[in-house]
């Protein structure tokens, strides 16, 4: 009331001495000093207390309940009243060891004004004031709660002592009047019975309250009891339901639908993980490896966790195979007709074979379908010449899919391998399995093969899936053929590669059984070879059949002559059908399915079982025909029509062949294993790279989900990403330093030069680089388009922050050491990142003061990596297309050119993992300087975020920059309150701690 | 801590009373007490009468007289539970930024009234705003002047229906508060005139 600027002269003076006494608070519980109080609090010097070092405190920090009441009203409103009779308003702040006040948000009012009344204007409030014990009269905290910083909210004692609806009293405790027993008397010790059982619970509520029940276990109010009779309807009704039974049961829907219900195969990643793994090789892997982790679950453990998308995906397939099935009869045909030219020409061209292996294999189980029929009776003789189909179509399709693609045959060997490897036995079966189960089982397994083949060729996938049941059969014989050829150059890389890695044993093992038997298949070749051009031949008819259905198996006149021949001699073709044409010839009774139970024992084995035989099948047909059988059964394939016939002999022979196949694929696993290895391998490595690289460049981050899914390294160095950068934040100048050598060496050579001329480098480069991976995912190519935009806004945020927290001197410095350094180590991949990292610091120090004014902004794109990637869209938006272009160049040029001549995917892998490291270190602590701790924490809730989100997240990066153009505000909807934290961090870093306080409401208004 | 004498030293948990030489009659606990600084704190009941809270009062005796033992420690203090500082700096922050957020707005004009529903929201909802001189709420609803129910706008939904249930109610309170305020004011007179 009286005159504000006397009063406030000795109270008001504004000064930051303040400020040490938070950091002096926190000790007042320490204890009360009575006897060694002094009065050293009086010198100004000896206001900030050292009480943490020493238990002696100064002044009033010697008084620990005195200490302790004026911390607890920290942050409360507070009314000073001084001498002059002035009031002052303000939040309470701290106090010094010398009692001196110091008051936020200051603003003076009448004495008695009500504080609501008046709300003071911002010209009115003063930010810090300090007021002196000299001065102070009084300092009145309004309702304070006290226990605000004590309470804790979430023990026992805390929440059985706080208010209930308001009522704040202790609770009062009540003895227990219920006796010594449990009221009943019930003693869980006395009954070892496991429940009541119902009647029990009747005849306790009869007797008890007198109710009776109603219930007859006839169930006879809801249904009619089941007459049954001797008569032949009766057992024909009976059989034809059992057979229905079985054929549903053994669907692959059904299988698909109930292992769905039961979570069969899948790991608590597959059921929750947000990463999705594309059809590349390494899903294909995968999903062999799911195919392990179902039909064997200890084979793949490593799979498991990755199995879950692509079994999605792999469902997925599955059902498109299953909805081109209707129509994949034709499919398959065509496939088959494919596969059997593409045949000859695979060997050569691995990769042709594979999509023709793919479609093979898809015919193969149409061709189980309807040339089961036919085979079934030859079932057996399918097996061996159908396993071939069949199981060659898998085995075929496996190996091919292992030689052309070494994914495709990971996965494919890999659901083969376990196969084998578990039912050994079964492999006989399986040939009869995979043909029952082709239907319903095979649809999976074929799906699967089909599913590595498309992978593979993704051409073939959907072939295959049409045909996979019916036409696969057919497209396996000549698939097994393709695939076989193809593996054999795959293979051996694919090895190398597995070996490396150390992939799975278990896809290794899967593969290899592929891979041995192609090996095999040229040992065996000799029996196996001759059974399985028998067993090629009979599929051949078969596929014939269907194919000449297809009327598009150009394959030969003999396929088509085959159809109505097996029509014929299958007769079975009745059962054909209903897919149990082939069971008719095997087992009458039991329909497709059944008769590959009876084959091979194992066929009823549900999908794992028949996957298992599948794969033992698949890789004894594709063994033993290996490269060479394929051009057998073309020759036998002519013969078909008179194999035909053999072919129901054949069956037989086919079980004892299995058992040589099995034995082969256990050799061969090896072989075949390496190859689809390699290639599985190589793409993992290249997925790993490019998620470590998106890590570290967070803008990448959109990148790297995609990666992620792909393989599943990515995530953890996402993760890995985070934590560093939480750690970084307080190593804020040594990060610096080191993202200042980090990306020095481009940066420095481009700050010599220009920022502008690195960056036009960079840009091209990064650009490659990051399309090669991209690309290679597909999902990149999205990211791609964000990132120019958002990795410029980083850039340009990088070079800010750098300007402010370091200035420009460090930045070169820093610039200069980490480069060498981490060149050398990381390699091309590291140095990637690194540019990235000196393409930022670059622009940093050429927007300098330029970007000075986005500070705020820039902050946040300097904090995490990842987050500057989302954010530095919309701060992009600001500072232009060249920082963009400066940013992506950067990161990317420095990986891309590298990566680019090796091969994309390959570089990309490595490079990735490199860049990672490198810019955990180097761009997290940049990022770290400026954001400061919290900064720091955003970023890694970004990540975290940006990984959960991937491919969409991407997506919305980039939209969200478009639209978020002013800046910081864009970002904000993808990362609302990170960005409000990132604005206020930003804001403050550049300024003193104190400062930021200030800064942040400024921004807020302006907001 | 003994208590040689009134006025000289107070021991924590007795009730004191004293008078500032700004006229102003105080009275509370003792919680603490600083001798060389000569500062005493006093805990007193929430003048808004919660039961939860309580008024601090920090009084420099060297500008108090006639200070007054009412009773004297009945038992010995709780110990001094540890204090969450974070989360104190973390308050202190946040208000001195609402606080100047709501500076902000004031100085572009917004009326009383507006400023009051802004407490009054604030007080349910943390996540409102000055922007200019509409309120943001949420970042979904905006009052605009003259603050009324029909003033708020926004996406149809339970966040703008919650708004306006606030904003009505508000002003429902402000109505029967004046007439409230009216009589308290002559009785605080009366209080006053009798306690001096």
């Amino acid at each position: 009331m009286l005159k504000p600027q006397q009063q406030p002269g000795s109270g008001g003076r504004k000064a930051s001495n303040g400020t040490s006494g938070p950091a002096g608070m926190s000790a007042p519980v320490s204890g009360i000093n009575s006897g060694s109080r002094t009065q050293a609090g009086r010198n100004r010097a000896s206001a900030k207390p050292t009480f943490q070092s020493s238990p002696v405190f100064e002044g009033v920090y010697n008084n620990a309940r005195m200490l302790h009441f004026l911390t607890a009203v920290v942050g409360s409103t507070c009314d000073i009243r001084v001498k002059n009779g002035s009031v002052f308003e303000g939040v309470f702040k701290t106090l010094s060891s010398r009692c001196e006040l110091a008051v936020d948000a200051v603003h003076k009012r009448g004495e008695e004004e009500e504080p609501t009344s008046i709300l003071p204007r911002r010209e009115d409030i003063t930010d810090t004031m300090i007021f002196s014990p000299s001065d102070l009269v009084t300092m009145i905290c309004k309702d304070v709660d006290l226990n605000f910083a004590t309470r804790d909210t979430f023990t026992d004692t805390a929440i059985s002592s706080t208010r209930v609806n308001g009522e704040h009293k202790e609770k009062v405790l009540q003895r227990w009047e219920g006796g010594e027993s449990n009221g009943e008397g019930f003693d869980l010790e006395k009954d070892p019975s496991n429940g009541w059982d119902a009647n029990e619970m009747f005849r306790y509520n009869e007797v008890k309250y007198g109710v009776t029940s109603t219930y007859d276990s006839s169930l006879s109010m809801y249904t009619v009891p089941l007459e049954k009779g001797n008569s032949d309807n009766f057992r024909q009704r009976e059989a034809r339901a059992a057979r229905l039974a079985c054929e549903i049961e053994s669907s692959p829907q059904y299988r698909h639908r109930v292992g769905l219900e039961n979570d069969e195969g899948k790991s608590e990643e597959d059921k929750y993980s947000a990463v999705v793994r594309d059809g590349n090789d390494r899903e294909r892997g995968r999903e062999s490896p799911r195919e392990r982790g179902r039909d064997s679950p200890g084979a793949s453990t490593r799979d498991g966790k990755y199995i879950p998308l692509p079994q999605r995906q792999r469902e997925m397939n599955r059902e498109r195979d299953r909805s081109e099935r209707g129509p994949g009869g034709p499919p398959p045909h065509a496939r088959l007709s494919g596969g059997y030219r593409s045949n000859p020409p695979s060997s050569s061209s691995p990769r042709p074979p594979l999509p023709s292996a793919a479609g093979p294999q898809s015919g193969v189980s149409p061709s189980e379908r309807n040339s089961p029929l036919s085979g079934r009776g030859g079932a057996y003789a399918p097996s061996p010449g159908p396993t071939p189909a069949s199981a060659g179509g898998p085995a075929s399709a496996a190996p091919s899919p292992s030689s052309p693609p070494a994914p495709h045959g990971h996965t494919v060997p890999h659901s083969h391998s376990l196969p084998h490897s578990l039912s050994d036995a079964g492999r006989p079966v399986n040939g009869v399995s995979s043909r029952t189960s082709p239907k319903a089982q095979r649809p999976p397994q074929s799906s699967r093969t089909v599913r590595s083949s498309h992978s593979q060729s993704s051409t073939s996938r959907s072939p295959k899936s049409g045909s996979s049941q019916d036409t696969p059969y057919l497209d396996t014989s000549s698939v097994s053929m393709p695939p076989q050829k193809m593996s054999g150059p795959a293979p051996l890389f694919p090895v190398d590669v597995n070996e490396i890695l150390g992939n799975a044993a278990k896809e290794r093992a899967a593969e290899s059984q592929s891979g041995t038997e192609d090996s095999k298949s040229s040992k065996v070749p000799s029996v196996q070879q001759r059974s399985q051009i028998e067993e090629l031949r009979k599929f051949g008819k078969e596929f014939r059949l269907q194919p000449s259905g297809g009327s598009s198996s150009s394959p030969s006149s003999p396929a088509t002559a085959n159809p109505p021949s097996l029509g014929e001699v299958t007769q079975p073709g009745g059962a054909k059908p209903s897919d149990a044409s082939s069971e008719p010839k095997a087992s009458g009774p039991s329909q497709p399915q059944p008769s590959p139970s009876p084959a091979a024992d194992a066929k009823d084995s549900t999908s794992g079982t028949v996957s298992d035989r599948h794969s033992p099948a698949t890789p004894q047909p594709a063994r033993t025909p290996g490269s060479e059988d394929s051009r057998p059964e073309s020759a036998e394939r002519p013969e078909g029509m008179p194999e035909q016939v053999k072919k129901s002999t054949l069956n037989p022979n086919a079980k004892e062949f299995n058992p040589i196949k099995s034995p082969m694929p256990m050799v061969k696993p090896n072989t075949a294993p390496t190859p689809p290895r390699p290639t599985p391998p190589s793409p993992v490595l290249l997925q790993h790279p490019g998620g470590q690289g998106p890590l570290y460049n967070t803008p990448y981050l959109s990148y790297v989900s995609q990666i992620h899914p792909v393989q599943p390294p990515p995530m953890y160095q996402y993760t890995m990403s985070a934590v560093s950068q939480g750690k970084y934040p307080r190593t804020k100048v040594a990060q610096r330093s080191d993202h200042g050598n980090s990306a020095p060496p481009m940066l420095q050579a481009a700050s010599s030069a220009a920022g502008a001329p690195l960056v036009a480098s960079p840009y091209p480069q990064p650009y490659l680089q990051y399309n090669p991976q991209q690309y290679s995912q597909q999902q990149v190519l999205q990211a791609m388009s964000p990132y120019p935009g958002q990795v410029p806004m980083y850039s340009m945020l990088q070079g800010g922050a750098r300007m402010i927290g370091q200035g420009g001197g460090p930045h070169p410095q820093a610039m200069g050491p980490p480069g060498g350094p981490q060149f050398s180590p990381q390699g091309e991949g590291p140095q990637g990142q690194q540019q990235g990292i000196y393409a930022q610091q670059s622009f940093a120090h050429h927007a300098g003061a330029v970007h000075q004014p986005q500070p705020s902004s820039t902050p946040t794109g300097n904090q995490p990596p990842p987050q500057h990637a989302a954010q530095s869209p919309g701060q992009n938006a600001q500072p232009g297309p060249q920082p963009q272009s400066l940013y992506h160049s950067g990161p990317l040029s420095a990986q891309t050119p590298p990566n680019m001549p090796p091969g994309h995917t390959s570089p990309q892998g490595s490079y990735p993992i490199q860049g990672y490291s490198i810019h955990s270190h180097q761009g997290i602590p940049q990022s770290y300087p400026l954001g400061q701790l919290t900064q720091a924490h955003v970023q890694g809730a970004m990540a975290g975020h940006h990984q959960g989100n991937h491919g969409q997240p991407q997506l919305v990066m980039l939209q969200p920059p478009p639209q978020q153009g002013p800046g910081s505000v864009q970002q904000h909807p993808q990362h609302g309150p990170q960005q409000g934290a990132h604005q206020h961090f930003y804001i403050g870093h550049p300024q003193a701690m104190q400062v930021q306080t200030h800064p942040a409401p400024f921004h807020q208004p302006g907001n | 801590m003994a208590a040689p004498g009134p006025g000289e030293y107070f021991s924590v948990g007795s009730h004191v009373s004293c008078l500032t030489c700004l006229g102003q009659r105080l009275q509370g606990e003792v919680v603490a007490f600083d001798y060389q600084s000569k500062m005493l704190t006093l805990k007193c009941a929430s003048s808004s009468g919660k039961p939860n809270l309580n008024d601090v009062i920090l009084i420099n005796l060297a500008y108090v007289s006639d200070v007054d033992i009412i009773n004297d420690r009945t038992e010995t203090p709780p110990p001094l539970a540890s204090l969450n500082v974070s989360k104190l700096a973390n308050r202190a922050r946040s208000e001195k930024e609402d606080k100047l957020s709501q500076a902000y707005a004031i100085s572009a004009g917004v009326s009383v009234e507006g400023q009051q529903l802004f407490q009054t929201i604030h007080k349910t909802i943390k996540d409102c705003k000055w922007q200019e001189k509409n309120i943001i709420v949420m970042d979904d609803v905006v009052i605009s002047p003259p603050y009324q129910v029909e003033n708020c706008k926004g996406k149809e939904g339970s966040a703008l229906s919650h708004v306006r249930k606030i904003v009505e109610k508000h002003f429902r309170d402000v109505e029967s508060q004046k007439s409230m305020q009216r009589s308290q004011a002559q009785q605080t007179q009366k209080d006053s005139t009798l306690s001096s």
